[in-house]
């Protein structure tokens, strides 16, 4: 039994254009068109897609917060947006770009507050409160008022009250939204022991990177529609995008040399700078062009470029 | 009522952390409120009395009025807010909470600092009803209800002038228009309005039903003891459309997002 159950979920927006003085005209965006998708309980799930692909729909639909027109979407042994109120008690949600503390507070006040909505146990907060400080390295912060964190500190801030009542699933959107490396490093590994612990995490981003660290698998949306589920290894090894190979050869290399490697690969050679480029298809491959070169050439330096996971999506995208 | 403790403790909290603010606020509420009072209070001792109504009586009504708003306005700041956090898409956090959507809402804030209003209502109440005139011995236990049905009518007002924002967006000016100026209007006899104010002021937002009617009866005006019911008919109707607006509100939200 999977833990989130997405059925064939629609979401339309009506979107209103002004097209004189008074007149408008209506027009019918499909936001969700027909989607599914399944998610087990305990995976990292990575949610993608360019801007206006519907993430943010989707994110809105399974925490209760949107009702869809059509389809359904079940977490759990809930549906979201029927049973809003016991269901967001089992949940966690962090949006990257509103915070949910209390402005003028002391994050402690915030994460005491909380504690009280949620009925979170006097014993169970204060172990949570203790690990979670542990975790996200709280302590210097517990006591500022959220208005004088800083980015990085607010994220860190914002997960914890995230988890304050210690919820099955979490979900984030775009948590990493304008961090900097270092603060960057430390919400992911805190998200990755968060995972191993055995929750749930459903993470929609821009950043590729953080994603192919984190994440088991991924989802990526296209103009309101599934275009791949998978895991991420998979991704890369289905690409039709070539593998590059360069090798730098001793200056002055006459071309003639290279002419038994042409019945083999297709090769791009630059003279000016005897810079040899061959593009192949399958990993495999490099081994056995790598000690063909080797043998026959003074290689003096050589490189493999991979199409890195942008180039993939990207490619994906269009 | 815990959430309500909650949130309100939040709000205390909050607000203390800029005490002298705070402290100047109370007092600049209390003396711009006051104000008004004095204007009405200018003008009746002029004329003696507006039609029929002695400033003693119209003293009471102005406290009646102004109690249940001034307490609105400290509970209800959240509600008076309400188009900053449709807005905002602060809205989206309440919803992932497990309480009360229209308490988190309401609660928002606090405003502490509204206490000035109140305070100045409870006064003018005091120095009225100490020389005010029943013409019904029991008309003092029943004041008590007229005080509480006006916190009730001006939270019910809010809220379905808040709800509005769900349709309209920004709603400033509905709220506005909607529930101070009317506000302002249940301050005097309905007497000195033209019959449609009247009529607008009785059942569409019905501040009449809480000052003007009772006190027809309870100050010997009118011998209809019917009168008498007017606050809980007003709110009794006024609570469920109020409340059915609100849900159709936050089902419009859950549909279209903003």
């Amino acid at each position: 039994m999977s833990y989130i159950t997405v059925k064939n979920l629609q979401k339309n927006y009506t979107i209103y254009e002004k097209t004189g003085r008074l007149k408008r005209n209506k027009r019918i965006v499909k936001a969700l068109n027909h989607i599914d998708f399944t998610v087990e309980e305990g995976a990292f799930l990575g949610y993608i897609g360019p801007n206006g692909a519907g993430k943010s729909t989707t994110i809105k639909v399974l925490t209760g917060i949107m009702t869809p027109d059509g389809g359904e979407a079940k977490v759990g042994d809930y549906v979201p947006y029927k049973d809003r109120k016991a269901y967001v008690q089992n949940i966690g949600v962090v949006f990257g770009q509103k915070t949910q503390m209390w402005w003028d507070l002391p994050v402690i006040d915030t994460y005491r507050l909380l504690g009280g909505i949620y009925k979170v146990p006097q014993k169970k907060f204060k172990h949570q409160l203790e690990s979670l400080c542990d975790r996200l390295d709280l302590d210097e912060i517990l006591h500022q008022p959220v208005r004088q964190l800083s980015l990085g500190q607010r994220m860190r801030a914002e997960l914890g009250a995230a988890m304050i009542h210690d919820p099955k699933i979490l979900f984030l959107d775009e948590p990493t939204i304008g961090l900097d490396i270092i603060s960057k490093q430390k919400v992911n590994h805190f998200l990755t022991e968060l995972n191993q612990g055995g929750k749930t995490i459903f993470l929609t981003t821009h950043d590729l990177k953080d994603i192919e660290s984190l994440c088991e698998e991924m989802l990526i949306l296209s103009h309101g529609e599934i275009i791949y589920k998978g895991a991420i290894a998979q991704l890369k090894s289905n690409t039709e995008l070539p593998i590059l190979v360069t090798a730098q050869l001793p200056l002055e290399q006459p071309l003639d040399a290279l002419h038994h490697l042409k019945e083999r690969y297709a090769f791009s050679f630059d003279q000016a700078r005897s810079q040899l480029e061959i593009q192949l298809t399958e990993k495999k491959q490099v081994a056995e062009l790598a000690r063909t070169l080797f043998q026959e050439y003074d290689i003096q330096d050589f490189r493999v470029d991979e199409p890195s996971i942008e180039e993939i999506i990207k490619k994906i995208y269009t | 009522m815990r959430l309500f403790k909650i949130l309100f403790i939040a709000s205390l909290k909050s607000q203390t952390q800029y005490a002298f603010d705070f402290v100047v606020n109370v007092i600049g509420n209390f003396l711009g409120v006051f104000a008004d009072f004095l204007i009405i209070a200018m003008i009746l001792i002029r004329f003696q009395n507006i039609q029929g109504w002695t400033l003693i009586e119209i003293a009471v009504i102005y406290s009646i009025i102004e109690f249940g708003f001034g307490v609105y306005r400290v509970i209800g700041d959240g509600l008076n807010n309400f188009e900053t956090l449709i807005l905002s898409g602060r809205f989206d956090t309440l919803l992932i909470r497990p309480a009360s959507v229209l308490g988190q809402a309401m609660l928002q804030t606090v405003d502490f600092k509204k206490i000035g209003l109140v305070l100045q209502a409870t006064l003018v109440g005091v120095w009225g009803l100490s020389q005010i005139e029943f013409a019904h011995s029991y008309a003092w236990a029943y004041l008590p209800t007229l005080y509480l049905a006006s916190i009730v009518m001006n939270l019910l007002i809010s809220i379905l002038l808040a709800s509005t924002a769900f349709w309209t967006g920004k709603n400033e000016d509905i709220v506005i228009l909607g529930h101070y100026a009317t506000r302002t209007a249940a301050q005097y006899p309905a007497t000195i309005y033209h019959k449609f104010f009247q009529s607008v002021m009785t059942f569409v937002i019905p501040f009449f039903t809480i000052t003007y009617y009772p006190l027809l009866f309870l100050t010997g005006k009118s011998q209809h003891s019917l009168y008498l019911l007017a606050p809980w008919l007003g709110i009794a109707i006024l609570a469920p459309i109020t409340m059915g607006v609100w849900k159709l509100g936050i089902k419009r939200y859950s549909s279209t997002g903003t």
